[in-house]
C-alpha cells in the first residue's frame, strides 16, 4: 500500500459513545480509513419475548438523543402488525412529540457537538484542552460562539420541554405508544409546546442560521469537502392529516431518482464480529457474534440497498425533497441540518393548529394478537427502521437498521467502504486530525444506537486488528 | 455558606417551586467564590449506555448550569461535551487519576458488560492496546472520592441487563465492591438528582443513603405516595386504559413499588412527568427495572385480581414478576383491609367510553335525602324560592 503511517484515535470524543478511527496516513493524506464501534449492548435479544405493546418503551432506550424516534418507528411496526388505526389527534400530536425531539438534538448536535470542532473556548472545562489547527474565527467572534453555545442548551432543554408537554418526560418519553398518543389535547398544552416553539424560532433566526452561514463562509473549502458516495435515500417521514408528508420518500443514486422499497435492504456482515451469514434480509435478519471474526472491525453490521452504500441524514432529504442545499461535504450537512431544523420548526406551529382540544388521540384496540410490521421513520440522523414479528402479543422477532449503521457500516464483501470511510479519503490532516473529526461529526454519528444485536455463541479473547 | 438543614430543606422547597439549582446555585458559588468549599474534580465515565443521563443532564432547568459546571464543580473529562479527542483528552484522565487521587469523583453512566472479560465495550486506547470499561472503571474508581453510578444501567444493571442478559451487565457496585456507589437511579435520571448528589458531595460529602444506596433526598417516597391520582386509588376509581385520566394501577402503574419525588419534582421545566401524561409510572428507578416491572401497559400477569384483567404467563422473569405483583396487590389489599379503599371497588372502575366524574358516593347522596326534610323547603338551595 505504501501507506507509511497509522494512526489510531480513541475516544474520539464529542460523539454519542464514541468511534474508533483508524486512519492509514501517507504524507500527512488519508488513504485508507477504518471506523469502528466498540460497545455492544445486545438489545434485540432482551426485546424477544416482551409484550409487543411495551416495545415503544424498550426501543427508545436504545438511544438517548434521539428516544422518541425509536419510539415512532417501534409503534409504527407494532401497530402494522397488530392492525391497529391511530386517531387524528394521535398522528398530529405523535408529531409533535418528534419534532420536539428533532428541534432538540439538532441544535445540540450543532452547538454542543459540532461547533467546538470551528472555535476556539474559553479556557475552561470542556474546552481545555483545546484543539490544535486552523480555528479561523477572530477573539470577538469566538466569545460570541461562547455565548451562543451557552444559549443552545438553553434553548435545547426548552426543545426537550416541548416534547415533554406531550410526551410525559424527555429523555424516553411515555407518550407515544402503539395506537397513538396517551397524552390529552387542551389549550393550556397547545400554547406551551407553542410557546417553546417561539423561543427556538427566534433562536434559530437570530443566531443559528447567521452562525452557520458565517461558519460556511470562514471555512468554505468544507462545503464540499468529506462528500458521500453520492447515493441518497430517505424513507420519509411526518405525515400529515391530509397524507402528504413533510420529509418525502425516495431515493437518489448517482443522480437519477427512484423510490424506495424496503425489501431490496440486506445487511452483510463480512467484516463485522458476526458469524458470517451473507447478507439478509433485515425481516429474516440472524446475526450470531463472532469476536475472534478474523476479518472483523467493528460491531456495526453493513446494510445495504441494491448492495449500494447508501447516506442518509438531513442532507440526503434535503437532496431527496430537492430542498436547497450548498454542498455536499461537512458544512454542506451542517447547513441542511440547519434549515431542516427550521422547517420542522414552521411545521409543527402548522400541526398545532390543526389539533383539536377534547378529541381522543390513542385507540388501543388491536385486530390480530399476531402478524408481521415494518416501521420505517426519518430518525434525527437518517432512515431508521424496525421490522418485527409478533405471536400472541408478544415479540417473536424484532430487527433495527439504523442510520448510523447506514452512515457508518463495515464493509461489505466486496470490501466497498461505508459512506462515512468513503468521505475520509484524500483527506489533509493535521496531528490531531481535527479536519477528520469535522467531516465524521457532520454526520451527527450516534454509536449507541448503532449495535445491539447478539445470540449466544462461545467466545474467544479479542485479537485487534491493529 | 448553606448548612447541610438548609440544602435538604432547599431540595424539597425546589422539588415544590421547581428553582431548586437556582435556590441552591447562587449561595454555592458565593461559598466558592470565598474558598469556603473546593471544586469537586469530576471524571465522567461512559460505558454501555445510551447517553441518555447525559443529554437529561443537559435538561437541567436554571440559567446557572454553566456557572455551577465551572464555579463549583471541576469538569474534567466527559468525552460528550469534550472539545479534543483521543490522547489530549485520556491525558486528562490520567492526569487527574495520577494527581488528584482521592479528591476527584468519578460519575459513571451505563450498564458494565462483563462478558469476554469486558470487551463487548471498548472506551478507550492508550499504548497501543484498547481498555475496556470495566477496567477503567475499576482503575479509576479505587482511586476516587466518592464514586457515583448515574441512571438505572449503571445502579443495577437496566435494560441492557434484563433478561437474558446477553452481555452479562450489571450495576457499577457490583464490580467495586471495595467502594460504597452512590446510586442515582432513574432512566433516565433526573437532572435534579444528578445535580443535587454532586453538589451534596461537594459541600457536606455523603448523603443519607438507602438501601438501595440512593440518596434518601430524593428516593425518599414512593411515587404513589404523592402521587396526584391517589385520590382516584382511595376511592377506587381506577383507568381501564391508558391515556384516561383516572388511577392507573390496573394497567400497569408501578408506582407503588418505586421510590422516587417525581410527582412532585416532575420532569423538563416541571411541565409534566410520565404519570401526567395518562401513561403509568414503568418503575425505572428500582433494582430489577424492566424485568420486575413488566408488563408496562398493562396489569401483572397471573396475579388474580379481583375481577381484573388477568394476562397469560410468560417466561421472562416470572419469579420477579411474581414479587412485584404480589407487594403491589399486598398494597392493595392492605388499602381494602384499612377501609381505605372504598366498597365500591369494582363498579367504580371506569369503562372504556363513560367516566363517571369523581363524586359523592352512593350512600352519602341517600344519607343526604334522609336528612333533607321534603315538606319544608331547604332555605339555601338557590331553586326553592
Amino acid at each position: 500500500m505504501g501507506c507509511t503511517e497509522k494512526r489510531i484515535l480513541f475516544p474520539f470524543s464529542r460523539i454519542h459513545n464514541p468511534i474508533l478511527v483508524e486512519a492509514h496516513l501517507e504524507n500527512g493524506q488519508i488513504k485508507d480509513a477504518f471506523l469502528a464501534d466498540t460497545l455492544y449492548r445486545g438489545f434485540e435479544e432482551i426485546l424477544i419475548g416482551r409484550p409487543a405493546m411495551d416495545m415503544p418503551y424498550y426501543t427508545e432506550r436504545i438511544c438517548g438523543i434521539c428516544s422518541s424516534a425509536h419510539a415512532f418507528t417501534a409503534a409504527l411496526a407494532v401497530e402494522q402488525a397488530l392492525g391497529m388505526s391511530v386517531p387524528h389527534n394521535g398522528i398530529l400530536l405523535r408529531n409533535l412529540i418528534l419534532a420536539g425531539d428533532f428541534l432538540q438534538n439538532h441544535l445540540r448536535h450543532l452547538y454542543l457537538l459540532a461547533m467546538p470542532d470551528y472555535f476556539k473556548g474559553p479556557d475552561v472545562a470542556p474546552f481545555v484542552p483545546h484543539l490544535e489547527g486552523d480555528l479561523r474565527f477572530s477573539p470577538a467572534e469566538d466569545a460570541k460562539f461562547t455565548e451562543h453555545y451557552f444559549k443552545a442548551f438553553e434553548v435545547a432543554r426548552q426543545a426537550h420541554a416541548a416534547f415533554g408537554v406531550f410526551g410525559g418526560k424527555a429523555p424516553h418519553g411515555h407518550g407515544i405508544v402503539a395506537g397513538g398518543v396517551t397524552s390529552e389535547v387542551d389549550a393550556d398544552k397547545i400554547s406551551r409546546y407553542l410557546g417553546y416553539l417561539m423561543v427556538i424560532v427566534h433562536f434559530l433566526d437570530d443566531m443559528v442560521i447567521p452562525d452557520i452561514n458565517l461558519v460556511a463562509e470562514r471555512y468554505p473549502e468544507y462545503v464540499n469537502l468529506g462528500q458521500g458516495n453520492g447515493n441518497y435515500f430517505s424513507v420519509g417521514g411526518f405525515t400529515g392529516i391530509d397524507g402528504e408528508n413533510l420529509f418525502p420518500e425516495g431515493l437518489v443514486i448517482q443522480g437519477s431518482k427512484g423510490h424506495f422499497d424496503e425489501k431490496q435492504v440486506t445487511e452483510d456482515v463480512t467484516t463485522a464480529w458476526y458469524k458470517q451469514t451473507g447478507p439478509l434480509y433485515p425481516g429474516k435478519g440472524q446475526t450470531i457474534p463472532d469476536r475472534g471474526q478474523s476479518k472483523g472491525y467493528t460491531w456495526v453490521k453493513a446494510p445495504r440497498y441494491q448492495g449500494l452504500p447508501m447516506e442518509v441524514g438531513p442532507l440526503a432529504r434535503a437532496v431527496v425533497s430537492r430542498d436547497k442545499i450548498i454542498g455536499h461535504g461537512a458544512i454542506g450537512r451542517l447547513w441542511a441540518r440547519t434549515m431542516e431544523t427550521k422547517k420542522i420548526a414552521l411545521a409543527a406551529s402548522d400541526w398545532l393548529q390543526r389539533l383539536i382540544p377534547g378529541e381522543r388521540a390513542l385507540q388501543t384496540k388491536v385486530e390480530q394478537d399476531s402478524g408481521i410490521g415494518v416501521g420505517l421513520h426519518e430518525a434525527m440522523r437518517g432512515a431508521l427502521g424496525h421490522w418485527i414479528a409478533v405471536e400472541n402479543g408478544r415479540v417473536k422477532h424484532y430487527q433495527i437498521v439504523t442510520p448510523s449503521a447506514w452512515n457508518f457500516s463495515s464493509r461489505d464483501k466486496a470490501g466497498t467502504r461505508s459512506v462515512a470511510e468513503n468521505s475520509l479519503l484524500d483527506l489533509k490532516v493535521s496531528k490531531d486530525m481535527t479536519e477528520a473529526g469535522r467531516v465524521i461529526r457532520s454526520y451527527d454519528p450516534c454509536f449507541s444506537c448503532t449495535v445491539h444485536l447478539l445470540e449466544k455463541e462461545n467466545q474467544r479473547t479479542l485479537d485487534l486488528w491493529v | 455558606m448553606l448548612n447541610r438543614r438548609d440544602f435538604l430543606r432547599l431540595v424539597v422547597k425546589g422539588a415544590v417551586l421547581g428553582n431548586f439549582l437556582n435556590l441552591v446555585g447562587p449561595p454555592l458559588e458565593k461559598a466558592a467564590a470565598a474558598g469556603e468549599v473546593n471544586r469537586l474534580p469530576v471524571i465522567w465515565l461512559e460505558t454501555g449506555s445510551c447517553t441518555g443521563d447525559s443529554i437529561s443532564l443537559d435538561n437541567i432547568w436554571t440559567p446557572a448550569l454553566m456557572d455551577i459546571l465551572y464555579k463549583i464543580l471541576d469538569w474534567r473529562y466527559d468525552w460528550v461535551v469534550m472539545q479534543s479527542s483521543a490522547e489530549s483528552a485520556f491525558q486528562v484522565l490520567l492526569d487527574t487519576v495520577e494527581n488528584m487521587a482521592n479528591q476527584y469523583t468519578l460519575v459513571v453512566q451505563g450498564t458494565m458488560l462483563q462478558r469476554d472479560g469486558g470487551n463487548y465495550n471498548h472506551i478507550a486506547y492508550h499504548d497501543g492496546k484498547l481498555i475496556t470499561g470495566l477496567e477503567l472503571v475499576r482503575r479509576v474508581g479505587l482511586k476516587a472520592r466518592y464514586v457515583v453510578a448515574i441512571g438505572t444501567c449503571a445502579t443495577y444493571g437496566g435494560v441492557v441487563a434484563a433478561y437474558p442478559n446477553p452481555t452479562q451487565g450489571t450495576g457499577v457496585q457490583n464490580i467495586l465492591p471495595e467502594r460504597r456507589v452512590i446510586n442515582v437511579s432513574g432512566c433516565p435520571t433526573h437532572p435534579d438528582w444528578i445535580m443535587g448528589t454532586l453538589l451534596h458531595l461537594a459541600l457536606y460529602g455523603e448523603p443519607e443513603l438507602d438501601s438501595f444506596g440512593r440518596p434518601k433526598m430524593f428516593y425518599g417516597e414512593t411515587i404513589h405516595n404523592n402521587c396526584p391520582r391517589r385520590r382516584y386509588y382511595d376511592q377506587g376509581i381506577f383507568a381501564t386504559d391508558i391515556g384516561q385520566k383516572e388511577c392507573l394501577y390496573r394497567v400497569g402503574c408501578k408506582g407503588p413499588v418505586t421510590y422516587a419525588d417525581c410527582p412532585i419534582r416532575r420532569w423538563n421545566d416541571r411541565m409534566n412527568w410520565p404519570i401526567g401524561c395518562n401513561s403509568p409510572c414503568i418503575g425505572c428507578t428500582e433494582p430489577g427495572f424492566p424485568d420486575k416491572m413488566e408488563p408496562f401497559t398493562a396489569h401483572f400477569p397471573d396475579i388474580p385480581f379481583p375481577g381484573g384483567t388477568r394476562m397469560a404467563t410468560d417466561k421472562i422473569g416470572l419469579g420477579v414478576l411474581g414479587l412485584t405483583g404480589t407487594a403491589i396487590t399486598a398494597h392493595l389489599a392492605a388499602s381494602l383491609y384499612k377501609g381505605r379503599l372504598h366498597h365500591n371497588l369494582l363498579k367504580s372502575t371506569v369503562k372504556q367510553n363513560s367516566r363517571p366524574p369523581v363524586k359523592k358516593t352512593k350512600s352519602a347522596k341517600t344519607y343526604r335525602l334522609k336528612k333533607a326534610n321534603p315538606a319544608t323547603p331547604q332555605p339555601n338551595s338557590p331553586g326553592s324560592s
